[in-house]
């Protein structure tokens, strides 16, 4: 019965496979992109591409395991979500509001630990922010935005 | 008899009073463009259905926290610079969305339901405030 049972699970883990789910697309080339466009220093990029470019950007570097189902529904789910809310590789393209806004709602969320997502840091540890590294990302967003407000 | 004749008296002196403390519809202050000592202000048509349709929540006296919490229009009108832009900003969302009111809210009073006409008022307003602001 429990042979039966398992060997049950295993086919409907493989038949589920075949119904994966589109990952959204990864770009390499994003002429718009907040990095390329606009003068960063190196230490608060890098927090970006390690705390925030897999959901809100087109440079998503997805994990293996990220295309076994169902763990696949949940991430590209996940990341056309974060996408739609944010997306750093469009920042060139968007308008001054909503640029000043992006960077008020980073502030307040990365100072209050809201971002990354825990469920994000779980499986990504090095995107686990310190003390120091929130107080500068919220620093930056800080004085960014006011030099958005002179554009 | 002169009892009764008193107590009737003391009784209606309280249902008086009770009533000149009742609380009055609320009557926020949301300021006209004429008004040029605010950042923010309301052309009247905006004004109108901000009244109509979105104080029974955002205002001091909303019955949702949450609504609350997220904007007030009162204070926005308070609001300068960049926290101004990025609440107009997400206001222009809200309503190109058709978010708000929120659709359990429709679904119990169809009647508040944002028209066309509403949303494109306030459409106006934020675009235009927003315009100022840029």
């Amino acid at each position: 019965m429990i042979k039966k049972i398992v060997l049950g699970i295993g086919v409907l883990f493989v038949g589920l496979q075949f119904f994966r789910g589109t990952p959204p697309e990864v770009t390499a080339e994003n002429p718009d992109d907040l990095l390329a466009t606009s003068q960063i220093s190196s230490e608060v990029s890098s927090l970006f591409r390690t705390a925030c470019y897999d959901c809100h950007s087109n440079e998503t570097q997805y994990p293996w395991y990220s295309y076994i189902t169902p763990v696949s529904w949940f991430v590209f789910d996940h990341i056309s979500h974060g996408r739609e809310e944010v997306n750093f590789s469009e920042w060139a393209s968007l308008r001054k509001s909503k640029k000043v806004r992006i960077l008020k709602d980073l502030a307040e969320e990365v100072g209050e630990g809201k971002m990354p997502l825990e469920s994000y840091t779980i499986m990504h540890g090095d995107a686990q922010l310190t003390k120091e590294q929130r107080d500068l990302l919220v620093k930056w967003a800080e004085n960014f935005s006011a030099e958005v407000m002179k554009e | 008899m002169k009892r009764f004749t008193l107590l009737a008296g003391v009784l209606l002196l309280f249902a008086a009073s009770g009533m000149a403390q009742e609380k009055e519809p609320t009557k926020i202050l949301l300021v006209p463009e004429a008004d040029a000592g605010k950042t923010l202000a309301f052309t009247l048509e905006a004004m109108s259905v901000i009244e109509a349709k979105c104080l029974g929540c955002h205002s001091p006296s909303g019955k949702s926290d949450k609504a609350k919490e997220k904007l007030q229009w009162e204070k926005l009108q308070t609001l300068s610079g960049a926290d101004a832009m990025a609440m107009l900003d997400e206001i222009l969302e809200v309503l190109d969305k058709g978010e708000m009111p929120p659709a359990k809210m429709v679904e119990k009073y169809p009647n508040m339901k944002l028209t066309e006409e509403e949303s494109a008022k306030l459409h106006k307003w934020a675009e235009a405030s927003l315009a100022k602001l840029e």
